[in-house]
């Protein structure tokens, strides 16, 4: 009977599933965009070092202010770092901060609302209190609050991004689970005396792992927005460590905004290219993954 | 209707409770002694250690916590927020040059993008799939990518730097500070911490009338014979408009951050500006008090659109 329970769906049909999702994924145009976008961006970020000659932070006097040439495509920024080699490591640390720091809120977010949905009562009503106080805040200047708490540094962002960014999941795990909760096969699992535990994580968890994904998707190009938003302001990421939005707030005087504006604009692209991208990926994976 | 509303009123107090504790203990975790923030610094500096105990007990610090709360919430709502521990400014007379431009900021904000989003989705929805559609969808997905400070950097840079249409930032030209004198200023940072706002909601207005369009009330509208526009508009925009403003006020939340990023760039002299050198600064008090504000701003924003909503649907107000 338990067995029964497991393979009730034959795996030849969950291979067509599988098959079709990629279909229909693939079939549509601006999701494929947007993945071969942030692919593009990922991989040439990670591969930095191969790709490029330079080192993003040693400073060359003799080379400030260079414009684009065979040597340096984008030319120098004021201390006579190479502009793309910056683009390239600074990618690294955006993107990384963005996805880990979604992550990390989609894990706790998850969590706490499967607990939320599947207990009910009081733990409930408690979860649900603190992540709507969570939200009347708006989510930036309670990151900016924290930072000036804890200090800035790459770790404590992504604590921070966690701290702040797990409320949306899990309101959306909870509400998933309350409905799963009147599903049959739950009923049946605690008919066969699985424990609570078990249940949650390993029978109903699974089962909301579409929307966990769309909304890590679209929380890591929310994350890498407030990071850059945030380096941008000095509160981010130490200046010392190029990202997308260091890059810009080092450009940030009159001169350079005026007369050298590719140092400001090809990361302020990079930003838009790579959250565009997320955007149009995330949305086609809504409409595979998440329907409703 | 009234009854509603205070029955609203009433549900926000105890989120207030908790959001006010939350902060009061956020106080009590700050490094040095309660008194600091309650004397003006100067005066603390010529103090004995005599004085400072008796003005301790005089001042209650020796109380249990609880008593403190309640005796700081309570001054909180005589309008005694306190000093910050930089300057040694009275939080409130610094609170009160500052929120009035930040509320302009967004309360404009707010207006233009609730209106533009409002018309352009609207329009979009109705013509689905024509150009005008196309354009609006892609602005849509562009509104909500552009990081908002590169929106300023650029129409900084085009607009008042290259053309000189407008100032490249602040709020006022001295001796010219009538409403219609500043207006020049905030062109520029209300559209661009609107963008994002006007993209979401022109988004969700498109869907949401999408979604009223399909409706079998609407074939019968049209199958009464009325013209297009009155089923649009009255039949379908008026349904469509409910999930709508849910959104707006859900969002919120996201347009007042903006003012933190909008007001550095164009360096206007908000809150979120006095915020941004106070996190820097360390100054605590400042920076719990103006969120503390804020919530309840947002809190309170909450509230009016519960009753807009209301007001456009009976259901609500009756269940």
């Amino acid at each position: 009977m338990k067995q029964n329970k497991h393979s009730t769906r034959p795996s030849v049909k969950k291979s067509s599933l599988a098959k079709r999702n990629l279909y229909k994924f693939f079939t549509n145009k601006m999701a494929v965009i947007g993945l071969s976008i942030i692919l593009i961006m990922i991989l040439s970020a990670a591969f930095a070092p191969l790709l490029s000659p330079y080192s993003p932070t040693t400073v060359d006097p003799a080379n400030r202010y260079l414009p684009s040439s065979s040597a340096h495509w984008l030319g120098t920024d004021q201390l006579g770092r190479d502009l793309l080699t910056r683009l390239l490591y600074g990618g690294r640390v955006s993107i990384f901060v963005g996805m880990v720091g979604a992550i990390c809120a989609a894990l706790v977010g998850s969590i706490l609302g499967c607990v939320a949905g599947y207990f009910g009562g009081k733990v409930d009503s408690v979860i649900v209190y603190i992540s709507e106080i969570f939200m009347v805040f708006p989510q930036i200047l309670l990151v900016l609050i924290l930072v000036g708490f804890v200090g800035q540094s790459l770790k404590n962002l992504i604590i921070i991004f966690t701290v702040t960014g797990w409320a949306s999941v899990s309101r959306i795990v909870r509400s998933r689970i309350l409905s799963l909760k009147e599903e049959t096969f739950v009923e049946s699992c605690r008919a066969n005396g699985i424990g609570g535990a078990s249940i949650m994580f390993r029978h109903m968890l699974p089962n909301t792992t579409g929307p966990i994904v769309v909304n890590i998707t679209l929380a890591t190009a929310g994350f890498l927005l407030q990071e850059s938003a945030l380096s941008f302001l000095n509160m981010g990421v130490p200046t010392s460590i190029p990202t997308w939005g260091n890059i810009i707030n080092a450009a940030r005087n009159m001169n350079v905004i005026q007369n050298y504006p590719i140092m400001w604009i090809a990361p302020g692209v990079c930003i838009c290219l790579f959250v565009l991208g997320v955007n149009f990926f995330g949305d086609g994976l809504r409409d595979v993954l998440d329907p409703t | 209707m009234l009854k509603y509303f205070g029955k609203r009123m009433l549900s926000l107090l105890p989120k207030l409770l908790v959001i006010s504790a939350i902060i009061f203990i956020g106080l009590q975790l700050l490094p040095g002694d309660a008194i600091t923030r309650t004397v003006p610094p100067d005066l603390y500096a010529q103090m004995t250690p005599d004085q400072l105990d008796a003005l301790r007990e005089s001042l209650g610090l020796n109380a249990p916590l609880p008593i403190q709360y309640f005796r700081w919430l309570g001054k909180l709502l005589q309008g005694d927020l306190g000093y910050s521990i930089v300057s040694g400014s009275n939080i409130a007379v610094m609170l009160a040059a500052r929120l009035p431009a930040t509320l302009e900021l967004v309360g404009l904000g707010l207006l233009v993008a609730t209106v533009l989003g409002l018309i352009l989705g609207y329009f979009s929805a109705v013509k689905q799939n024509t150009p005008f559609d196309y354009f609006c969808t892609t602005f849509g997905m562009l509104g909500v990518s552009v990081p908002e400070f590169f929106l300023g950097m650029v129409v900084i840079v085009l607009f008042a730097i290259q053309l000189k249409w407008f100032p490249t930032g602040g709020r006022m030209a001295p001796g010219k500070e009538a409403f219609f004198d500043r207006i020049q200023y905030l062109v520029l940072p209300v559209l661009c911490l609107g963008t994002a706002y006007i993209a979401t909601i022109m988004r969700y207005t498109r869907g949401s009338m999408l979604d009223v369009l399909n409706k079998d009330y609407i074939t019968t509208a049209r199958s009464k014979g009325l013209s297009e526009n009155k089923v649009n508009f009255r039949h379908g925009f008026r349904n469509a408009i409910i999930p709508v403003i849910v959104t707006i006020v859900f969002r919120l939340p996201m347009l007042v951050g903006g003012t933190v990023v909008i007001e550095s760039v164009f360096n206007y002299p908000g809150m979120g500006n006095m915020l941004l050198s106070a996190i820097s600064g360390g100054d605590m008090p400042v920076v719990m008090i103006s969120t503390f504000i804020i919530a309840i701003v947002v809190l309170l924003s909450s509230v009016l659109a519960d009753l807009i909503t209301a007001m456009l649907d009976p259901r609500i107000r009756l269940s």
